[in-house]
């Protein structure tokens, strides 16, 4: 389980990313397994 | 009197650092800067609040050094990042001078030369029609 918070990324990026999460707060929640270097290759590119 | 540790913050059961950053001192397009920089030699997780503390959170990729080490290079950024801000605003006035001075005052803007660049000078353009007033349809011969 991860979470993005929203006040940084743009929200667009990130559904477009991970796909639609959960809002918890500012926090769009992803329940999904993945790999983690995935998952963190994916917050870089969120980046660019 | 802060220490480094109240900064770069490593995590080596996790495999992470968490470098804590006042938004007042380095504002969130800075972190953006640095966080873009160092992508190359680390994942990059930003969380907190633009409002008041950012916390970068950096997984070494291909970085091989200390965790705390990689903190510092992404604090080291961060201050670079601001260096070139602050230059470029100070520069502003000098840099626009210096870009005028290049074009002569008054020079007109050169339509004239786009207007005879956008003539069809080859007549690529125009419809054989138009160009031999005969329409040829399916035989070559007929239009000679």
């Amino acid at each position: 389980m991860f979470r993005v918070n929203t006040q940084i990324y743009s929200i667009d990026k990130v559904e477009k990313m991970f796909g639609k999460g959960r809002w918890v707060g500012k926090y769009l929640v992803y329940e999904q397994e993945g790999n983690e270097a995935e998952i963190y290759e994916k917050f870089n590119k969120l980046l660019e | 009197m802060s220490s480094e540790s109240d900064f770069i913050q490593p995590n080596k059961k996790n495999g992470l650092v968490v470098v804590k950053i006042n938004v007042k001192v380095f504002p969130i397009d800075l972190i953006y800067s640095a966080a873009y920089s160092i992508m190359d030699r680390a994942y990059v997780i930003l969380d907190g609040s633009p409002e008041d503390t950012i916390y970068a959170i950096l997984k070494p990729r291909t970085f091989k050094g200390e965790l705390a080490e990689l903190g510092r290079i992404f604090y080291d950024d961060l201050v670079a990042s601001a260096f070139q801000t602050v230059q470029l605003v100070r520069n502003r006035d000098l840099r626009n001078a210096l870009l005028q001075s290049l074009v002569p005052a008054g020079t007109p803007v050169q339509e004239e030369q786009f207007k005879e660049e956008l003539v069809d000078e080859k007549d690529i353009a125009a419809l054989w029609e138009d160009k031999f007033g005969e329409k040829i349809e399916g035989n070559p011969k007929k239009g000679k």
